[in-house]
């Protein structure tokens, strides 16, 4: 099964480290936003993307359950963030920028860095099936612990 | 001469061949609520990235006299902030597209991308 970065906002501490660790491996410029509210804000590769719909140079492209995007086939003409849904495409000057799983980390075997880096669990870098296996069972301990329901 | 002949009625406003021309010849400015897009009346360089970038296939060469052209647009402003951040033409060329893959007319049309952000993190805090 495919791994994928899943957030799980009620950690969130707004504590900004996934935002630094992405400007760190993107050369300055995060693709996640932390928002206020404490929820980390990326791009989450849509099956059904809308960003893939306008984009007419083929610059997004999606392959094994990911969108990429290629800078060098970027026009620049912003449609794609006129697209998004969750605003999760940014605008570097000319050129559209956003979340790529830190392909060149992957490459070498690692996660990508903002789930490596977030010290409250808000982002993982998992399966669907590993993800939700461990939240039935922190429902289940909670439960059993009295709590009525994690998060509030 | 090979003169920039731009279908004034096609273009929907967007950024694509001001950011994609290298030299400038170009330039769209926003202002307020308003965007400019001034072409120049010929182009010498041997190029046409502006002709295989425009979404719309308004831009075209030709030879012969030609004329600058600018264009001017509304920015629509964001629903919740206020802020200009696309042109009309940009979104009536956008929606259509997106509400195909959504299946319907998405409800945060009038967003800017900044204020989407902000929904859609606000949607996950009730969520949870």
């Amino acid at each position: 099964m495919g791994y994928e970065v899943l957030v799980r906002p009620e950690r969130c501490i707004s504590c900004y480290a996934c935002e630094v660790a992405c400007a760190r491996e993107h050369g300055g410029l995060s693709n996640v936003w932390v928002l206020p509210q404490g929820v980390p804000i990326l791009c989450r590769h849509c099956q059904n993307a809308a960003c893939l719909e306008v984009c007419y140079t083929g610059a997004l492209e999606q392959r094994d359950g990911e969108v990429i995007f290629h800078r060098e086939k970027c026009t620049g003409c912003e449609l794609c963030l006129l697209a998004c849904p969750f605003g999760a495409i940014g605008l570097d000057g000319k050129r559209a920028y956003k979340c790529d799983l830190c392909s060149h980390r992957r490459q070498e075997g690692l996660m990508p860095a903002c789930a490596l880096t977030c010290p409250a669990g808000a982002i993982s870098y998992s399966c669907v099936a590993d993800f939700s296996h461990r939240k039935r069972g922190i429902a289940g301990l909670s439960w059993a612990m009295g709590y009525e329901r994690r998060g509030k | 001469m090979r003169t920039l002949e731009v279908a004034g009625e096609k273009c929907i406003g967007c950024r694509a061949c001001s950011s994609i021309c290298a030299p400038l010849h170009i330039s769209l400015t926003d202002v307020g609520n308003r965007r400019t897009i001034a072409f120049p009346a010929s182009c010498e360089e041997d190029c046409d990235l502006c002709l295989r970038a425009c979404p719309t296939g308004a831009i075209a060469f030709g030879a012969g006299p030609g004329k600058p052209l600018t264009l001017e647009f509304e920015l629509i402003p964001c629903s919740k902030c206020g802020k200009p951040f696309a042109t009309r033409e940009e979104m009536a060329f956008v929606l259509p597209k997106v509400s195909k893959v959504l299946g319907g007319e998405p409800d945060w049309k009038g967003l800017c991308p900044e204020c989407r952000r902000e929904e859609s993190a606000s949607g996950l805090r009730v969520a949870i």
